[in-house]
């Protein structure tokens, strides 16, 4: 299945799609790869392009002293050691890196189970994730000093509650920084449909490659991609399949692109939280996006969402 | 007077299991689902013919469990509704939700010491009974969030309505465009997917080439389209968003 392939078969059936969000700021040329080597002025990464193709290259960003570093906190250059992996963010100008995280990642899901193990710092917890149908299984690590931040977002630390958090990897388990996004808290009456096709809600980000959306509602039937199993999402979605296009606008930086569904978003369609990045977003995570596109559109990962309008033509 | 009062909360149990029964029906099942309506339905129809101690027993332990089990779901899983009659139970449980299982355990343990079976009971409805019950059913109803999601109902618009596949094919085998190419009626589609209020659906056809029908969900259009040169040869990947030149020099 091809992405474009169905893009074009649905114009060539259907005529253009409609635009229905109006044309915003570009997207901005988000970078991601692993450290060749950096100095206090540049950084040398060796990254596939963020629009796919074959083949890595090298790229040289040059830093200046308002770049601001993420590893598991705010860091400094040291952190951007050879081998790690690394997503920059240029400014707006374009002349050098405004944000760069290092070694960022992202576990939600349903817990599975939770152990606690006894270190001189104090209790350790590790908690064993679900992350849906698509994605494996993962156990993070949540240290002393990041529980508190955790449990103000997810008090009950149990088999069966929903759980999102931003980690760093390390060379074991993936360790908890902070909580993903706002808390998931109780649906207490269903968020309100799309208004003229323009849905709005929340976007959070996934650690998967390149450019694209996951989407909580895929069908189940056909070649659509969706899972049979996967649970109403919280939003009013439409059907959609992979390979549909999405416009996609990020509310708090007006940045807009255009995004192909590559996953089904199971794992979303759990949570039924807003985003409080700029104003407070309806209820129900409409998109996952990977990393890149999430840095593109403006959002910062270690936040963990932006209010978001997506539209969908019909 | 008191007998009459128990009596009548067997009623209410019969009528409250054979609500729940049609509500689970007209919603998607799993096994558990098909499980618990298998259960309420043989507990309502042993109440009405039987008075058998083991039968009220049974019902009211099953409702004071139940009443336990959606507390523990109120806390644990807050966004989760109780699924008690089927679509309209999807809001998620709330303590009235709680009061009310608890009250319909309280009523089948009261109709426990009743000596007549439910058809017994029914058949001398009218009068006193009648009103006690509708009483019951009425304080029963103003503890249920079911009632105002039945008033808020409106049509599932068609990009959110599960429609199967085999209605798309009814509507696509009777079409114009359908007859136009001239396909058999067992052509398997190479491709189908969905989007919104369409589903579209590739057929090769005999002269190596290919053609897309799109079938509205919403009014059953159908519009086909074959495939020209540009649209069957092969895609290459696009770089849609390369790094910005004057940030990154490439080696």
């Amino acid at each position: 299945m091809s992405t474009h392939r169905r893009r074009r078969w649905r114009s060539a059936v259907l005529g253009a799609p409609e635009r229905l969000l109006p044309a915003g700021e570009p997207p901005l040329p988000v970078i991601e790869g692993r450290v060749v080597d950096s100095s206090p002025h540049l950084l040398v990464l060796w990254a596939k392009p963020a629009g796919g193709g074959t083949g890595h290259r090298e790229y040289r960003v040059p830093m200046s002293d308002k770049t601001s570093v993420w590893h598991g906190g705010r860091a400094g250059h040291e952190a951007l050691r050879p081998g790690r992996d690394a997503v920059v963010r240029p400014t707006a100008d374009g002349l050098a890196a405004d944000r760069i995280w290092v070694e960022i990642t992202r576990v939600n899901g349903t817990i599975l189970s939770v152990t606690q193990k006894r270190e001189r710092r104090g209790l350790l917890h590790l908690v064993e994730v679900d992350q849906g149908p698509h994605r494996p299984h993962i156990r993070v690590a949540i240290p002393p000093e990041s529980l508190g931040k955790v449990l103000v977002r997810h008090p009950l630390l149990l088999p069966g509650q929903l759980f999102d958090v931003i980690a760093r990897k390390t060379g074991e388990e993936p360790v908890a920084v902070q909580p993903g996004s706002a808390q998931p808290a109780p649906l207490t009456s269903p968020p309100p449909g799309p208004e003229g096709g323009v849905l709005r809600g929340t976007a959070t980000w996934y650690p998967a490659p390149g450019r694209g959306a996951a989407y909580p509602r895929l069908e189940a039937l056909g070649d659509s991609g969706g899972c049979p199993d996967a649970p109403d999402p919280c939003a009013q979605l439409p059907y959609l399949s992979l390979g549909s296009a999405l416009e996609v606008r990020n509310d708090c930086t007006g940045r807009g692109a255009d995004l192909d569904v590559v996953e089904c978003g199971c794992n979303a369609a759990l949570f039924c939280d807003r985003c409080v990045e700029c104003g407070t977003s309806p209820r129900g995570r409409l998109v996952e996006l990977t990393r890149a596109s999430f840095v593109e559109l403006g959002g910062d990962l270690d936040v963990g969402c932006f209010n978001v309008s997506v539209a969908v033509n019909r | 007077m008191t007998l009459i009062l128990l009596e009548t909360q067997l009623l209410v149990v019969i009528f409250m299991f054979a609500l729940a029964v049609l509500g689970k029906l007209h919603a998607p099942k799993d096994r558990l689902k098909v499980l618990a309506i298998l259960v309420e339905c043989a507990l309502c129809v042993l109440l009405l013919v039987s008075a058998h101690l083991l039968v009220r027993l049974a019902t009211a332990m099953l409702l004071i469990s139940a009443t336990w089990v959606l507390d523990e779901l109120r806390v644990l899983r807050p966004g989760q509704g109780c699924g008690c009659f089927g679509v309209l139970s999807t809001v998620p449980v709330t303590a009235m939700t709680v009061l009310r299982t608890g009250l319909l355990g309280l009523a089948a343990a009261a109709a426990v010491p009743v000596q007549r079976a439910g058809l017994e009971v029914l058949l001398d409805l009218p009068g006193w009974r009648s009103m006690v019950f509708l009483a019951e059913v009425g304080l029963i109803a103003a503890l249920s969030p079911e009632i105002s999601t039945a008033v808020r109902r409106r049509p599932v618009p068609c990009e959110r309505r599960a429609v199967p596949l085999r209605e798309t094919f009814a509507v696509l085998h009777a079409s114009e465009p359908w007859r136009r190419y001239g396909l058999a009626r067992r052509s398997e589609p190479a491709e189908v997917w969905r989007e919104a209020c369409w589903r579209f659906l590739v057929y090769p056809l005999e002269d190596g080439g290919e053609v897309v029908f799109a079938v509205s969900l919403a009014d059953g259009q159908v519009r086909a389209a074959t495939a020209d040169e540009e649209l069957t040869a092969p895609v290459a990947e696009q770089d849609d968003l390369q790094p910005s030149n004057a940030l990154l020099t490439r080696h």
